[in-house]
């Protein structure tokens, strides 16, 4: 079972600052989403307010065709790990996080969450004040991936864990989704690890929607437009142009849009060439701002 | 309540009552040795007077568990409310904490006066009170128990409202407010004259209600603050997380 | 494994064909599920479906219900064939405007292919 998410002209205002501003998205279940954004972009907002932490005041969020908020049927099926989790009282251990998992998610696999526990060197017995960085975050992997909520989702999950851990997370929640299909949403600001991990990509940036698309549709909207200055100019003029660097004559513009095949024909005879733009390069651009 | 709900209140009651659990039970503890043990022995020992040791006992056994009300809110709901719990079930499951922490001091209560009462009446006294209560003598359980749970459970509810109030405010507006928010507990005390107001009314000579009167009265305003804690805890948002 | 330059469910289908080229694939042969290579490869599974089904749509791999994707019988000659067609686009005439842009006579690059044929047949 998955769930399918609708939000339309969703506004959050925090006192001076607009979290989420007159956001529409639809996403449907099943698949592997990507939500990308700088920090303090909404994500987290975005996230909480789905997951029925927040109560939504302007727009609407649709779960399944229902407003999450103080919906029972929704919430025990939707799961949000906000970094090391919300569901720690001080005290506790990664026992009783286990015991409190087990009482509240109705698909809950112990047996793979002890897996996931030897898989990140997690001491069961261990406080989780005592718990470093990365074993928090990987004990909020495990709840997360464990409940096996029809929605999960997870905020910078991985924060503080070292490489191999995050390989391993990498691999045990591709396995676990093709066993157990979905919907998971993965925020991020590092990319470049997962972004093969995702069906379609969603990126927020100042609580705005700025693009929602396949990840290899998105990733080949932009490209890198390399050459003489001057015909570079002329090429990408009425285009998207998202940076661009000049070394000596040369020069590299980054571009976001189609590019159709006349036009390529036209860069090829101008000498140009045209060469596609990684994820995490084509975030940077469209994310890219003066702030504060 | 739908069978859904019941069954997530009732996960969210077991979940707050192990985690409380373990305080409670060394509260027990501690308050029966301090108060049964020490006390009284030194009371019998020293011939002294026969006034009731466990009386003072009372005090523990109310602002303790109005801390561990106060906790409610403010460490169990981001709890809950990650774990896919409803406010709606969290606030059952928070009223069902009220009702059996204070039945549970209740009973202690009871039984540490019937306790007393036996140690006493082996030596030939007889254990008097110097506080107003609802009974005279110290094997009366039957008032015991719903004055004890009563106050107690008042006082709970207002450990709860107040961690209610500084989890959705921050600690300015309530701090201000705490007054307010300690008025349903005083008029508790008050309607059961006991506690500081019950005391209060003693010294302006104020007449008790009777029992009869009281105990439905109370109850009617305990069940009045948990309804509207209730419905408060329906609209807290969950806070962003600490850095 | 995979680089950034085309979509990644096209590398797949390009490394697919790879295999049949070189015989690691035969004729008839089942091939990975699409849920295993995911998993192998650490991509998501749509994706690699996507691949699959580009080879399914050119006649490369075919279905068998509930059972999985095969290496069409004659896929590998197939595949040859548009190798074939493709090498004098693909590889002899950038080759030849490299040469041009670097100031390799033709007849140098002629020369040296006829040595390599001589070579190729002692």
């Amino acid at each position: 079972m998955t769930l399918g998410i609708e939000i339309e002209n969703l506004t959050v205002r925090y006192p001076g600052v607009t979290a989420i501003d007159d956001l529409t998205l639809k996403l449907e279940g099943g698949k592997i989403y990507g939500l990308l954004g700088r920090n303090g972009s909404g994500k987290t907002t975005l996230l909480s307010l789905i997951a029925a932490f927040r109560r939504v005041t302007e727009g609407a969020i649709l779960v399944d065709g229902e407003a999450p908020f103080e919906n029972e049927r929704l919430t025990q099926q939707i799961c949000l790990v906000r970094e090391s989790g919300d569901i720690v009282v001080d005290g506790d251990s990664v026992k009783g996080i286990l015991r409190r998992s087990r009482r509240f998610r109705p698909h809950w696999d112990d047996e793979f969450a002890h897996r996931l526990l030897d898989l990140f060197q997690l001491p069961l017995n261990r406080g989780v004040a005592k718990l470093s960085r990365g074993q928090k975050s990987a004990l909020g992997i495990t709840v997360g991936l464990a409940s096996r909520a029809p929605l999960t989702m997870l905020d910078e999950a991985y924060l503080g864990m070292d490489a191999p851990s995050r390989y391993a997370f990498y691999d045990v929640l591709l396995e676990d989704y093709i066993e157990n299909p979905r919907t998971i949403i993965l925020s991020t600001h590092l990319i470049e690890e997962v972004a093969r991990l995702f069906e379609e990509v969603v990126i927020i940036d100042r609580g705005r929607l700025v693009a929602h698309d396949d990840t290899e549709s998105l990733r080949m909207r932009g490209a890198a437009v390399v050459g003489p200055a001057a015909a570079v100019d002329d090429f990408t003029t009425g285009m998207t142009v998202l940076g661009e660097q000049r070394l000596g004559g040369t020069k590299s513009v980054t571009v976001y849009g189609e590019i159709d095949p006349d036009a390529r024909a036209v860069a090829a005879d101008w000498g140009l060439e045209l060469s596609p733009v990684a994820l995490q390069d084509l975030f940077v651009h469209l994310t890219k701002g003066d702030r504060a | 309540m739908s069978a859904l709900t019941y069954r997530r209140s009732r996960a969210s009651f077991l979940d707050l009552s192990a985690g409380f659990s373990q305080a409670v039970g060394w509260f027990i503890v501690t308050v029966a040795v301090i108060f049964l043990v020490i006390g009284v022995i030194i009371d019998l020992a020293t011939g002294g007077t026969s006034e009731s040791i466990w009386e003072n006992s009372a005090y523990a056994t109310r602002y303790f568990p109005l801390s561990m009300g106060i906790m409610i809110t403010a460490a169990y709901l981001p709890v809950a409310v990650a774990s896919g719990v409803t406010r709606r079930s969290f606030g059952w499951a928070g009223a069902g904490v009220v009702i059996a922490l204070s039945g549970l001091m209740a009973l202690f209560e009871a039984g540490g006066y019937l306790i007393e009462y036996g140690l006493y009446r082996a030596v030939g006294e007889t254990p008097e009170f110097t506080t107003p209560h609802l009974f005279d003598q110290g094997y009366q359980f039957w008032l015991i128990v719903p004055e004890v749970w009563i106050v107690v459970a008042a006082n709970v509810a207002a450990g709860w409202l107040i961690g209610s109030a500084y989890y959705k405010w921050g600690w300015f507006g309530p701090t201000l407010a705490l007054p307010l928010l300690l008025l349903p507990l005083l008029a508790v005390e008050a309607i059961m004259a006991v506690g500081w107001a019950g005391a209060a009314l003693d010294a302006m000579n104020v007449e008790h209600l009777p029992t009869a009167a009281a105990v439905p009265a109370a109850l009617a305003v305990l069940t009045l603050t948990l309804a509207g804690i209730h419905s408060f805890v329906r609209t807290i948002d969950l806070r962003p997380q600490k850095a | 494994m995979f680089d950034d330059r085309s979509p990644i469910y096209h590398q797949i289908a390009e490394a697919i064909k790879n295999d049949i080229l070189s015989g690691a694939l035969g004729a008839d042969e089942q091939v990975m599920s699409t849920n295993q290579y995911a998993a192998y490869y650490r991509i998501n599974p749509a994706t690699a479906a996507k691949g699959f089904q580009q080879l399914v749509d050119e006649g490369v791999l075919y279905k068998r219900r509930g059972i999985g994707m095969f290496v069409s019988p004659d896929a590998r000659d197939m595949l040859l064939s548009q190798r074939r067609e493709r090498f004098f686009a693909d590889v002899v005439e950038p080759m030849i405007a490299e040469a041009r842009v670097i100031g390799i006579p033709l007849d140098d690059v002629v020369a040296r292919i006829q040595t390599l044929k001589g070579r190729e047949s002692a």
